[in-house]
């Protein structure tokens, strides 16, 4: 049966269209900042290797105040990520339960904090500890 | 003219509802090697059944018995049921109900994992299996996802079946219109199932999706089949004003209750108390729909209604049931409720009143499901089997369009196997005959809009074939509609002309459809010179006449004047007619 | 009485046979506090423009008939109201993403082929037959997919997915939703069958979390819940598939 025409929309322009698309392609690409820090540290790896005077030169960059812009960007986009990246893990996860009761999204992700800040002050303890 | 489009099958299935899946998997099952085409003018998950929400009928609990469903039928159809064909209903209803959750249907549970069935107007016991309120929208989603599985169920969604093709007295195929392309489709079969929904459109306020226009049966009826009972038209008694949105009976199966404007259970006064203990089977608001709607409309004549933006109300009160039981048993209405009358049902009443619902009447059948013609066969609501009598109970239908739907798939399965085919030449001439009115619909150049004409069925039955009726109002709707049949052979201006998806097209010929159906409605109505179930005159016929009106109504299509109305015996097998109480005083009797 | 409240709405309005593409058109309307978008699209078609085409139905949000975009978001038309967008204009177009036949009617057809592949229908995990009477299911076993038996099928989180827009292939939120839905249900055994929809490019993968479809479904289905919830087991299998060849050939003679 011949069906008249149908016209197809284009995608040009689609992340004007709503708030949500925005919001995603600043989540997508807040892990841009995250990929060049971790070129950086991967840079200083390497300037590590070449020896002490090229690791020198690696950390007196860090003085530079557009280097230290791009690290506060970074630290900025990192912690944006890291918000939304917990705030969908629920999503990721099967419905669990806790004593026959479901576990709400909430305590996964207050849970998954708690994970994470403990983690953190533990690897902060051990090199502070490594320090001294 | 190029040739039509020819779509060859064994076996035509005609709605994509409840009762139109059931047969088509029925046939299906019964014989995979059959070619089943089933043709909808919705995609089948948008079909009617939907919107159901209470409940489905089918013995589950130890203290219950099919004599108990099957007395509770016939009584609730104040004995104008084919009681031969309730028996087989009500022993068919549970393993129906049983298939569709092995099926995956999410039936409510009990904590154990068993099925948990619910309260509903005018059964004795807890009887409806459900699936929260929206029971329908489960059954028909399980239905349209189960007949899936089956590769000789060839779906046309979206093709608009506009006429029967009849040949030397035996159906022979059906004439589509595919909505998409405007362009006219024969699908011939020696066998096909009308499973088309009812036609509560034809009145303004109603329950009812905007497609329920009665196609199916105005089909039948142009090709000489008689519509049987179709004066008996249910008003469900909660609905909300205005749009007449469906608020459950699962709410007072589950202990709601109706108040007037001074905050009484004016249900009392109207046979059906005492108001003590609550809830109770069979009285107060779990009364039969027919009494209840009744009872409203006394209390609106003496204005102990509430007044709302959209007419007079009474009060749907749940707020003791409590908000854990009211989120759990009854989502849907709650959502509703917020949305469509701005109240929350755990803090304030719904403000509810009747609108028309369901038609008891249709095409009659036998119990397979066979029509008086030769190849046709019908279930569901477009059917008449004589199970709902004068008023269906609540979860009857549901129940109804999986058992009726199944038996009339196999019925037709089997009869197209034996039956003869029709000739080439035949099928083109018939399919050519019914297509060009259709066609001449698009041409006409003059004529009245169609929300006019349409604003004025919904007047005249509204205002003459409501809720009370009486002689004086039933003459003047058959005098109108024949006018208004006038005024519709005097064209229908459309602003679109069209092939192209043209839906004013298509609500044109919903729209002719609608008034033939509305025509027997008044016809049968007047004819019937007493009170039965949803029929209720308040003239000198209040009365039930079993002397002269027990008996089922046949609305013959006429010679142009309207139809002629005949009336034929009801097969009584073992309950014979008594006083049909409710309440107390139904206790006392049973 | 004083003159009723107009509004103004703007209609997206294509016909294949006289239009290139879509055009918008402005119609004036007298609307009360309680008259939904689609009432407003109803009466326009009844008293101004017979030719005006919409999809509609129960009126309830039951039926998913009437999806439309209204001011840029996908809304089934019944489930909102006219008062919410006073004065106007407001916009009402044929959902994103999808091809359109004709002025808000969107050809849905790929959706229903899509229902198929994705098997979403019970796969009984043992053969019984009514005599055998119901299956045993507790009320925590069908809170677990009960969510997503809510779908209605109503395409509006198609429009809301840019990845759908992209690539029509993509299985996309309902159908995927509707997947586990049966693959969470502990009556059905079909998971093995439908895994391999799963893995496959245009299933879960197809989805980069985009999340909007489970913003504007309005029957809280969530149907990024439902597709995410599977790519760890999908990864899990593809790691396996590398680390033991022989038992996805295997598989895939099956």
């Amino acid at each position: 049966m011949s069906r008249p025409p149908v016209y197809r929309p284009s995608m040009r322009g689609w992340w004007q269209r709503h708030p949500a698309y925005r919001r995603y392609l600043l989540r997508e690409g807040s892990s841009a900042l995250l990929a060049a820090y971790a070129l950086w540290l991967l840079a200083g790896l390497v300037s590590l290797a070449a020896g002490e005077a090229a690791y020198e030169r690696w950390r007196e960059l860090h003085g530079n105040p557009w280097v230290f812009g791009v690290h506060l960007a970074a630290l900025l986009a990192a912690l944006y990520h890291a918000v939304t990246w917990f705030r969908l893990l629920p999503l990721t996860l099967p419905a669990l339960r806790w004593g026959g009761r479901r576990i709400t999204d909430r305590t996964l992700v207050r849970g998954a904090w708690l994970t994470y800040v403990a983690l953190s002050v533990g690897v902060w303890l051990y090199l502070l500890g490594g320090v001294r | 003219m190029q040739a039509m489009e020819q779509v060859d099958c064994d076996l035509v299935v005609v709605g994509g509802g409840g009762a139109g899946l059931r047969a088509a998997i029925a046939a299906a099952e019964q014989d995979p090697g059959l070619r089943v085409a089933l043709v909808s003018k919705v995609v089948p998950m948008r079909s009617h059944t939907v919107a159901a929400e209470g409940g489905a009928a089918g013995v589950a609990r130890e203290d219950d018995s099919l004599d108990g469903h099957f007395n509770d039928t016939v009584t609730g159809g104040d004995w104008l049921c084919d009681q031969d064909v309730v028996e087989r209903f009500v022993a068919e209803c549970t393993a129906e109900m049983v298939q569709l959750e092995q099926w995956g249907c999410p039936w409510s549970r009990q904590e154990d994992g068993r099925i948990h069935v619910r309260f509903f107007g005018g059964m004795t016991t807890q009887r409806s299996w459900y699936a929260a309120d929206k029971t329908g929208f489960h059954m028909l989603h399980t239905l349209f996802q189960t007949s899936l599985r089956y590769p000789g169920i060839q779906r046309y969604d979206e093709y608009f079946c506009a006429d029967l093709l009849v040949d030397d007295g035996a159906v022979c195929g059906v004439l589509a219109l595919e909505i998409a392309s405007g362009e006219p489709v024969c699908f011939t079969a020696p066998a096909v199932v009308l499973a088309t929904g009812g036609a509560g459109r034809v009145y303004g306020q109603n329950t009812n999706a905007g497609i329920v226009t009665g196609e199916g049966m105005a089909m039948a009826h142009a090709h000489g089949v008689a519509l049987r009972d179709m004066e008996f038209v249910q008003w469900h008694p909660t609905t909300l004003p205005g749009s007449g949105i469906l608020i459950t009976e699962g709410c007072r199966g589950e202990g709601g209750v109706l108040t007037n404007r001074d905050g009484r259970r004016y249900l009392q006064d109207y046979g059906l108390g005492p108001t003590e203990p609550w809830p109770r089977p069979k009285a107060m608001e779990l009364g039969p729909r027919d009494r209840l709607s009744q009872a409203f409309w006394y209390e609106d004549q003496a204005g102990r209604t509430i007044a709302t933006a959209q007419g007079s109300a009474v009060q749907l009160d749940l707020r003791h049931l409590g908000e854990a039981r009211i989120l759990e048993r009854l989502p849907m209405i709650t959502e509703v409720a917020r949305r469509y009358a701005g109240v929350d049902p755990v803090c304030t009443p719904i403000p509810v009143r009747p609108a028309v619902h369901y038609t008891m009447g249709g095409i009659p059948t036998d119990a397979r499901g066979a029509a008086p013609l030769d190849g046709l066969f019908a279930a569901g609501e477009c059917a008449s089997t004589g199970i709902h009598g004068a008023n269906r109970l609540g979860s009857n239908s549901l129940a109804e369009l999986l058992v009726f739907g199944r038996a009339a798939g196999q019925a037709a399965a089997e009869h197209a196997r034996s039956a003869k085919r029709r000739r080439q030449g035949v099928l083109e001439r018939l399919a050519g005959e019914a297509l060009a009115p259709r066609l001449e619909l698009l041409r006409n150049e003059r004529g009245e809009r169609l929300a006019v004409l349409r604003g004025e069925l919904h007047r005249i039955m509204e205002q003459g074939v409501g809720i009370f009726r009486n002689e004086q109002g039933l003459d003047e709707a058959c005098r109108a509609l024949a006018a208004l049949r006038e005024r519709l052979a005097g064209g229908i201006r459309l602003d679109d002309r069209s092939r192209t998806y043209n839906t004013e097209w298509l609500t044109a010929m919903e729209f002719q459809a609608s008034l033939q159906v509305a025509e027997t409605m008044a016809w049968s109505a007047r004819a019937r010179r007493e009170s039965r179930g949803a029929h209720v005159r308040n003239d000198a016929y209040d009365q039930r006449d079993d002397e002269r009106f027990l008996v089922h109504t046949l609305a013959h299509p006429g010679d142009g004047s309207g139809p002629v109305i005949e009336h034929v015996p009801v097969t009584i097998t073992r309950s014979t007619p008594r006083r049909r109480a409710y309440g107390a005083e139904g206790e006392g009797s049973a | 009485m004083s003159e009723p409240a107009k509004i103004t709405l703007e209609v997206q309005r294509y016909h294949p046979e006289q239009d290139s593409g879509p055009r918008w058109q402005r119609y004036t309307v007298p609307y009360t506090a309680e008259m939904s978008v689609l009432e407003g699209l109803q009466y326009i078609k009844d008293h101004l423009d017979g030719s005006l085409t919409f999809r509609w139905s129960c009126r309830m949000a039951i039926c998913g008939s009437c999806g439309c975009m209204i001011d840029g978001e996908p809304e089934l038309a019944c489930h909102v109201f006219l008062r919410d967008y006073a004065p106007g204009p407001v916009r009402v177009a044929a959902l994103d993403h999808f091809p359109i036949q004709r002025d808000l009617v969107i050809d849905h057809s790929d959706f229903l082929e899509k229902l198929e592949t994705v098997h979403s229908y019970l796969i009984p995990a043992e053969e019984r037959t009514p005599a055998d009477g119901t299956h045993r299911q507790t009320p925590q076993a069908m809170a677990d997919y009960y969510d997503y038996a809510q779908c209605i099928n109503c395409l509006l989180c198609y429009a809301a997915c840019p990845q759908y827009g992209w690539h029509p292939d993509f299985a996309g939120p309902a159908a995927l939703a509707l997947l586990q839905r049966y693959n969470l249900d502990d009556r059905d055994g079909g998971h093995r069958l439908r895994e391999r929809v799963i893995d496959a490019e245009q299933g879960v993968w197809g989805c980069t979390l985009v999340g909007y479809c489970s913003e504007v479904c309005p029957k809280g289905v969530d149907p990024a819940r439902a597709i995410n919830q599977n790519k760890a087991g999908s990864a899990a299998r593809y790691l396996l598939g590398w680390w033991r060849p022989g038992r996805r050939r295997g598989e895939d003679r099956e």
